[in-house]
């Protein structure tokens, strides 16, 4: 099948943008969420 | 009461409001006439396109003033209290549940009518099939009516209800959408055999609506 | 505040989940051989496959926890936070399989997208779970929305089955399981039998890790919320008692 690699490739990509992009914004928010919380706790 | 006294009680409530307010004549039912119309500029009326895709441009016509009225349904409720009214009632939730959609769907009915035969009219559709035809609709109206109600009450007292609903009811509602569709072109068709499954798959689809609904009603009406 | 055992136990089976997952991909696009028929895009298929399992898998999770949470005997918090976070895991995972198997399409079909059974019932599950998300934005109260919630996610999960059996109740251009299909017959064999099953389990192993931390971050947004209701409240008093002062 011609180019087939481009077609990998484009799925790969897709999927791993995708997911790197989710975890990335879920560990980024949590970190956020603890340290305002533990900042109002002492404040 | 009975089941069917209490739900014949809703019902007659909602209908009654529909006749003194008369929002489903004046404002749902033009808005069902203008989509008809409107699909005919945008597909570049032709004389075959539109016969050809009449029984899937009738039923999103349909569905999007089923959403019309769902909408109405639910905050007629929401206007002074209604809802805390209906829940203290003491009437079955069950009941509430088959009453407010024997509304929705009674108003549908009459809107279909109106607006099958400005298709017919519009559209150059040739009508074959009549008893499949009513069966069809009676069957797809009963599960659009039970799915809006269900999703109704789901949204209802949210703020942001008006466009929930939609969201919710439309992926809910493809089955409906599609054995309405096929249905009502294996019967325009003259195929009316073919038409039978899907006949089958709307009142398969109403019959758990129904079921489900009546079940459910009673934990999404408590207050939480 | 998380212990430092916990963080530990976190930090090595994160570390796991990404080893488990660099296999995958090596077998994958790598030592698997190409296909006698599609070629090198049947590499795809080790992605696609199992992003719809975890998108079964998340959304039974859903089911699974928005009963756990309306029986009035087992109902907790945790139940509906569980169920939120499990769903926006599905939906995500749907998303990527409809992409990918879009693009596996594309060479193999010759088209993006065929309005076949299997295709648009899996479209329809992507815009129930939609939904459901939106749903559990709106809620007043974590009770009112665990209500409503549950209902719309146990109503959602009824076309789980429906786009798992689709390639067998229906006639549909997408073919039929290669492993769970009616028979049971395997129809694959050798390296691509292990890739496939290695990666299923590897984005498992995913699912879960994605689970912990997603759970993790709704329970701090749900203290969240309840901070600043408290904030809120005393605000509320203190203002009245300036007032009747």
């Amino acid at each position: 099948m011609p180019h087939a690699w481009n077609y990998v490739g484009v799925g790969y990509g897709v999927a791993l943008v995708v997911l790197a992009t989710y975890v990335t914004w879920m560990l980024r928010r949590t970190r956020r969420l603890r340290k305002t919380l533990a900042r109002d706790s002492d404040g | 009461m009975t089941f069917l006294r209490e739900a014949a009680l809703v019902a007659g409530k909602d209908l009654r409001i529909e006749r003194r307010s008369r929002v489903a004549l004046a404002q749902i039912l033009p808005f069902g006439a203008i989509v008809v119309v409107m699909f005919a500029f945008a597909l570049d009326a032709d004389r075959t396109s539109l016969p050809a895709a009449a029984p899937g441009l009738f039923w999103t016509a349909v569905l999007l003033a089923a959403l019309l009225a769902i909408s109405r349904s639910f905050s007629v409720e929401e206007a002074n209290g209604a809802r805390d009214g209906l829940r203290m009632s003491g009437l079955d939730a069950g009941a509430i549940f088959v009453g407010k959609a024997v509304a929705i769907a009674t108003e549908l009915f009459l809107l279909e009518v109106v607006l099958g035969a400005a298709v017919i009219a519009l559209y150059g559709v040739t009508v074959r099939g009549a008893v499949v035809l009513v069966i069809a609709a009676v069957a797809a109206t009963v599960g659009l009516a039970a799915t809006g109600t269900v999703y109704g009450v789901l949204a209802t007292g949210l703020r942001a209800r008006d466009t929930l609903v939609p969201l919710l009811v439309l992926p809910a509602v493809t089955p409906v959408m599609l054995g309405a569709s096929q249905a009502f072109a294996a019967a325009l068709d003259g195929k009316n055999t073919d038409a039978w499954p899907w006949v089958q798959l709307l009142i398969a689809f109403s019959v758990l609506v129904v079921a489900g609904g009546t079940m459910a009603f009673g934990p999404l009406l408590e207050e939480a | 505040m998380t212990s430092g055992l916990q963080g530990l136990r976190r930090y090595w089976f994160g570390a796991t989940v990404t080893v488990a997952l660099g296999i995958a991909a090596l077998f994958a696009l790598v030592i698997s051989p190409p296909d006698a028929d599609q070629g090198d895009v049947v590499r795809l298929l080790y992605l696609h496959v199992p992003t719809i399992w975890v998108a079964y898998l998340a959304f039974f999770v859903t089911g699974v926890a928005s009963i756990l949470w309306l029986v009035p005997r087992t109902r907790r918090t945790e139940w509906d936070l569980l169920a939120g976070a499990s769903a926006e895991v599905g939906v995500i995972f749907t998303g990527i399989t409809l992409v990918v198997g879009s693009v596996w399409g594309r060479p193999t079909w010759g088209t993006y997208w065929v309005w076949d059974a299997r295709l648009t019932s899996t479209a329809i599950l992507f815009f129930l779970y939609l939904g459901y998300l939106a749903l559990r934005r709106t809620g007043a109260t974590a009770d009112e929305r665990g209500k409503r919630c549950a209902i719309a996610g146990l109503i959602a999960f009824a076309d789980v089955p429906i786009v798992h059996l689709s390639v067998t109740w229906w006639q549909t251009l997408h073919q039929n399981g290669t492993v769970f299909n009616p028979k049971l017959e395997v129809t694959i064999h050798g390296s691509m039998a292990f890739t496939l099953v290695w990666s299923v389990a590897a984005f498992t192993l995913f699912y879960v890790y994605l689970m912990l931390r997603r759970l993790q971050l709704a329970e701090l947004e749900e203290g969240l919320e309840e901070r600043e209701l408290e904030l809120a409240i005393a605000e509320r008093q203190r203002v009245e008692e300036m007032v009747t002062v």
